[in-house]
């Protein structure tokens, strides 16, 4: 059977009453939990896992896919309305988001959030259809000796995100991953820099981080500059401010199209999943689109680059799960822990033996994405009111969402000591003119880049020429080399010319 | 304040660099030791930030006094935070956050003592129904804990 006809096949069982209603109960829970600072999409399908105990696998595993996708559309709602990322994917999405809500337009933010998040999870999607054990079979080619090259590539992009002097950059993407050094060595094991400390033996987690140098700091200078305002002031919200004109339209598509594709890829790829699809997605954005100069001072492009990525991330996630049992983020794991628990063995011969469940998860996921962007759309006009109400009582809730989203990410005191800490250096930083996003991509890869980095050696009997002879790995370094050479080499190039003229 | 993060980071890179050397090995076997990295990312932010404290006391005639100067609000919201800190052995997390909110609206917003109760409880009641009830995310209950 071709694959059209059994995602045919797949949406008369997507259909069925139980089935929709349990994407539709999903994709509401993973919107609130997504939207829920420091609960990201593992805790919260953790969580809600039990749920799904005494329900058929394919409802189940519909409804869990639901949470998970769900997730990514939350986690954009205090992103851009408080500056505190509901997950780790949605950080770049209040780089963009949180300016834009500033200048009294947040819900045109959340709009381009939940439409470049409708246009990334349909792409992802798509490409799961028609591409799921082609994808799979792909990201079995990505080896240590590729992730190595890939990662470089990414830190190498970092240079695009440094801001005017590229020192700050540098400074932040080192404390970044040096903070991300903390704790067990990946491949050997070995307690770095814990001195002691029994929290600290599995490193710094990124949520308390991510709230601290986000929301804490947030409040921090809100102090500091003796604000009392509200962003919206005595402005009545309408239906219409929050509708995005054409202009805006144009600007989002082509960008979320473009991270869904890419961010579908990296969510394949094992150990990487949406944070990193999106951070990835995003400085390709800021050097590609026409507006890439304006990112990080509210340009809705932005948001359609982290928005479309993680999304298209979460579903092409799947690809794997599906195929070879592989889990391609923590939260997959969760969903293969799901499988397992109904009798369901991953691989290939899923898609034939179990064919009902399989096309009627990729069916439930067409339908779950159109039923998030109709949810989300509608409570955005409310939701935008919060942003009515004074800083001086923002400013409490705020701190107490930091505070209870810390607890939340592992149900340790410890890292609630952490997003203070944050929060401070973050406030130092932000005053210094350090760049901040830098040092959470730098937070985020460095584990994955050292663990892979320490393994192609070992493969290779300790010589780094595996980086050179493994065809993928020497494409990503080539076009590594280029993007930091062409640009010096233009702009020379271009001096000498005027020089010339003159 | 001015020359603070570049000192600091210059003793963070210097802190990671000695670790990554002497204490877990630059290489071990035919593969990279736990040190490499913390040594060579150490080094680096060394030079850096060394490079960037040169910069400033270059450019120090040009920066302001505002620039350099500390502003003593930015230990409010830590003391804040401090107290919840030490009120949680008491009356557990959200009973810190609880009492936190109700002093911050009441004594530094000067918001009424019906506004400010209102509002703490309402914060209250929307995070223990949201991450206490729903989520199950076990807070811990201070004194609270052992009364009940």
């Amino acid at each position: 059977m071709n694959n059209f006809a059994a995602l045919l096949q797949g949406f008369s069982v997507a259909a069925l009453p139980i089935n929709l209603l349990a994407a539709l109960a999903g994709g509401i829970m993973g919107i609130v939990v997504g939207a829920m600072p420091g609960i990201g999409s593992l805790a919260g399908c953790s969580l809600l896992l039990p749920l799904t105990f005494h329900m058929n696998p394919t409802t189940g595993i519909i409804m869990l896919a639901g949470i998970y996708y769900g997730n990514m559309y939350g986690g954009a709602f205090s992103a851009i309305l408080l500056n505190i990322p509901g997950d780790s994917p949605a950080v770049c999405t209040a780089m963009d988001g949180y300016p834009m809500t500033r200048k009294g337009k947040a819900g045109k933010a959340l709009m381009a959030a939940n439409l470049a998040s409708f246009i990334g999870g349909t792409i992802g999607i798509l490409i799961l259809t028609w591409l799921a054990p082609t994808l799979a079979r792909l990201g079995l080619k990505f080896g240590p000796a590729e992730m190595v090259s890939l990662l470089l590539f990414a830190f190498c992009s970092i240079g695009w995100m440094m801001g005017d002097d590229p020192k700050y950059g540098l400074a932040s993407t080192f404390i970044g991953a040096m903070l991300a050094l903390i704790g067990m060595d990946p491949v050997q094991g070995t307690i770095r820099f814990a001195e002691g400390n029994v929290n600290l033996f599995s490193g710094l987690t990124f949520i308390p981080v991510v709230i601290g140098m986000f929301g804490f700091s947030q409040v921090i200078e809100l102090m500091v500059k003796r604000s009392n305002f509200s962003f919206l002031g005595g402005e009545k919200i309408r239906v219409r401010d929050c509708l995005l004109s054409k202009e805006e339209v144009r600007g989002i598509v082509p960008n979320a199209a473009r991270s869904g594709v890419l961010g579908c890829f990296i969510g394949i790829l094992p150990g990487t999943g949406a944070t990193i699809a999106a951070f990835l997605s995003y400085m390709m954005g800021k050097k590609i689109s026409k507006r890439g100069k304006e990112f990080g001072e509210g340009a809705v492009e932005g948001i359609a680059c982290s928005e479309g990525a993680n999304n298209a991330a979460a579903a092409g996630a799947f690809a794997p799960l599906l195929s070879l049992g592989l889990p391609g983020s923590g939260t997959a794991a969760v969903l293969l822990g799901g499988l397992m628990m109904w009798g369901l063995q991953p691989g290939p011969k899923l898609f034939t033996d179990q064919a009902d469940f399989c096309w009627g998860l990729i069916s439930s996921m067409y339908i779950g994405n159109i039923l998030c962007i109709l949810i989300a759309i509608t409570v955005i006009p409310f939701v935008v009111k919060i942003l009515k109400v004074p800083a001086g009582i923002m400013v409490p809730i705020i701190m107490t969402l930091c505070v209870v989203g810390s607890y939340a990410a592992n149900n340790n005191m410890f890292d609630v000591y952490v997003m203070i800490v944050a929060g401070v250096v973050g406030y130092l930083l932000n005053r210094s003119k350090f760049p901040i996003s830098p040092l959470l991509l730098a937070f985020v890869l460095t584990y994955t880049l050292e663990k892979n980095f320490s393994q192609a050696f070992k493969i290779n009997g300790g010589s780094a020429s595996i980086f050179f002879t493994k065809p993928i790995s020497l494409g990503f370094l080539i076009v590594m080399v280029l993007f930091i050479i062409v640009p010096i080499v233009v702009k020379r190039v271009r001096g000498a010319s005027g020089k010339k003229a003159e | 304040m001015t020359y603070i993060i570049e000192i600091l980071s210059i003793l963070f890179g210097l802190y990671f660099m000695y670790g990554g050397i002497f204490k877990y090995g630059l290489w071990k076997g035919i593969t990279i030791g736990a040190g490499f990295f913390p040594a060579v990312t150490g080094a680096a932010l060394i030079i850096i930030a060394t490079l960037m404290l040169i910069q400033k006391l270059r450019n120090r005639k040009n920066e302001t006094e505002a620039e350099g100067k500390f502003n003593p609000r930015m230990l409010i919201p830590v003391g804040a935070m401090a107290a919840v800190l030490i009120l949680n052995q008491l009356v557990g997390l959200l009973g810190a956050c609880l009492v936190m909110n109700y002093f911050w609206l009441r004594f530094l917003e000067k918001f009424s003592w019906k506004t400010s109760i209102i509002t703490s409880a309402l914060i209250f009641i929307f995070a223990f129904l949201i991450f206490k009830t729903w989520l199950s995310v076990p807070f811990p209950m201070g004194l609270l804990d052992k009364v009940l």
